[in-house]
């Protein structure tokens, strides 16, 4: 008797489609409970807001007092403002010089530490320490490293007569853009290092050891064949720097306050002073809307790469 | 081919070259944490000494105390925003993940859809109508502000995160434990929630990273001075009558970095997956 109990247990345990049904028909308020909390700080803090930014752009939004409706009043001020359109290029030089760099040394990066060596792990987390270091501390540390009259690079670069004359590095955009772009290189070389490095390994021994019998040398397999079978994690670590440069701010903000006289003011650092500063929020909308629509057409870029890692 | 030196007889070399751009890497670390045990008149001396000769703990005591200790009100700060942020980032993540994997929800798709797709937004382009909201709800210049924008921003990532953990699990688990009599909220605090915590890992560290390191968002929604966080105090020091006193800047970053260091070197895989994978989504 008790075996035959034990039986029909089991029996109705291992029937499900009873159950799938009654799953399928009725939702359980509790059930819901579990995603509410998620879905209602998305609606009202991420989706409300998306769409209250693309409203505000079409209103001269002051902080206080009434707030009036001027249609496209603020994208058509946004054509005749230099700064702006200043930001934006300087922004664009930015990104131009930060993203191959970045490519470049994180590639040697992960080519140095592709390996099963016992002392890997440390330099990996060497090469990748900076990167965990906020960007306010990370450019008050080279502000110091900078500095014209105690920092010690020009300390060597006068010492290895390299430069005459100490260099006012933060002084003019011509030396504080790339004194800053060698920076973001240090700090951020590490991420694409760890991006790579995953691509790297996902490539198959066999093909190196098929190349190596064909008598193909060392550079050879690089160029030949780990750049073309990298294009996937090469493509996504690139998206990641340049939408990264996009909204570069912290850093000018903390090294050169965006001087002098705008020379170093990126379109985040034009928009934050527009909106925060003067209080311009309508204004600062609009911008942020180009800025954002800049974005997405990366971001698209980014999740085709993904999809769809041949096709470029 | 492993790597540019891996052959075994280049094993040396691989070693030389990684040891000198390890380095070169470490080399800005040193020079400030050289300069933070210097006296102020030792850091102007010329040529720069990098082991200092009068060893001091000056500029450590000095940031806590100057201005009435404002230094460690500014560390308290991001503590508590990073500590209530990690909590509420995983405890809400895990829900929404449980859900959107294991149970039954009308338009659960396009719920997660349209959760997964701010994932391409940058939080930059929402703090304009975010202000306009947090001053309609008297929120300017309050911590829960801070919170709720954190949590909003890192949740897209947190439920993505988890709900692919909670894929991983069998759903003959769950329906195990309902026909022994658990509810559904004891099935997801007992048995699925212990067995997905390198999510849960993942997701912890990527929000602490976040908001430890977070300057924008705090520089915009509390510019008090009671309330301002880390990032944004040594920022004001820097620009104020501290400016050049580079001792005690030096010293202010160190503490800054210290803790999330500290954090990287315990937890490292976590570190590196929860960075890559949260940026990468």
């Amino acid at each position: 008797m008790g075996i035959a109990t034990n039986q029909q247990v089991q029996v109705s345990i291992k029937k499900p489609v009873k159950r799938r049904n009654f799953k399928l028909r009725k939702y359980k308020l509790s059930h819901i409970c579990f995603i509410l909390p998620a879905l209602l700080l998305n609606l009202i803090f991420f989706v409300y807001p998306f769409i209250k930014s693309f409203i505000m752009s079409f209103y001269k939004w002051p902080i206080m007092g009434e707030s009036t409706f001027i249609g496209l009043t603020n994208y058509l001020n946004l054509l005749k403002d230099g700064t702006f359109w200043s930001s934006l290029w300087f922004t664009a030089k930015y990104t131009l010089i930060v993203t191959p760099a970045l490519f470049l040394v994180g590639f040697i990066l992960a080519l140095l530490i592709n390996n099963r060596l016992r002392a890997t792990s440390f330099f990996r987390s060497v090469y990748f320490m900076p990167v965990v270091i906020s960007m306010v501390s990370c450019s008050l540390m080279w502000l110091w490293i900078y500095n014209d009259l105690y920092g010690m690079l020009n300390y060597y670069l006068l010492k290895f007569h390299i430069i005459n004359e100490p260099i006012v590095w933060m002084g003019q955009a011509s030396t504080s853009l790339p004194a800053i772009s060698f920076m973001i290189t240090w700090k951020m070389a590490g991420f694409t290092m760890v991006i790579l490095l995953s691509g790297l390994q996902s490539i198959s021994e066999e093909v190196y050891e098929a190349a190596k019998t064909d008598g193909a040398s060392k550079w050879q397999q690089i160029l030949y064949i780990t750049i073309p079978l990298l294009k996937p994690s090469i493509g996504l670590s690139l998206v990641i720097s340049v939408i990264g440069s996009v909204l570069a701010f912290e850093q000018f903000l903390v090294m050169t306050h965006g001087g002098p006289s705008n020379s170093t003011t990126t379109v985040v650092h034009h928009i934050y002073n527009t909106s925060f500063k003067y209080f311009n929020l309508g204004y600062g909308s609009a911008m942020t809307f180009i800025l954002l629509v800049i974005l997405i057409i990366f971001s698209v870029f980014q999740v085709k790469m993904m999809r769809d890692p041949a096709g470029n | 081919m492993r790597g540019l030196f891996s052959d075994l007889q280049n094993h040396k070399l691989n070693y030389i070259v990684n040891f000198i751009v390890a380095f070169l890497f470490l080399v800005p670390f040193l020079w400030i944490v050289s300069t933070s045990f210097k006296k102020s008149s030792d850091i102007v001396k010329y040529p720069p000494e990098w082991i200092p000769d009068n060893f001091t703990f000056d500029n450590y005591q000095s940031i806590f105390t100057l201005q009435n200790g404002v230094f460690l009100n500014y560390f308290l700060n991001s503590a508590i925003l990073t500590i209530s942020t990690v909590l509420i980032v995983t405890l809400v993540g895990a829900f929404a993940g449980y859900g959107f994997s294991k149970l039954n929800i009308p338009f659960k798709n396009i719920i997660l859809m349209l959760i997964l797709v701010t994932l391409m937004i940058p939080f930059h382009g929402l703090l304009i109508p975010l202000f306009s909201i947090m001053k309609g709800l008297n929120l300017l210049n309050t911590h829960i502000a801070l919170v709720i924008i954190y949590v909003t921003f890192q949740l897209p990532f947190a439920v993505f995160m988890l709900k692919n953990s909670f894929d991983a699990l069998p759903n003959s688990l769950r329906e195990a434990a309902l026909i022994d009599g658990y509810s559904d909220i004891q099935t997801f605090l007992k048995i699925a929630l212990p067995l997905v915590w390198p999510g849960l890992a993942t997701v912890a560290i990527f929000s602490a990273y976040t908001t430890w390191n977070d300057f924008l968002i705090a520089l915009v929604f509390a510019n008090s001075n009671e309330l301002k966080t880390l990032n944004v105090g040594l920022t004001n020091l820097a620009v104020g009558q501290y400016g050049t006193n580079w001792g005690l800047l030096s010293s202010g970053s160190i503490i800054s970095f210290i803790p999330i260091i500290l954090l990287f070197f315990f937890l490292q895989r976590y570190f590196i997956s929860g960075l890559t994978s949260g940026s990468v989504k």
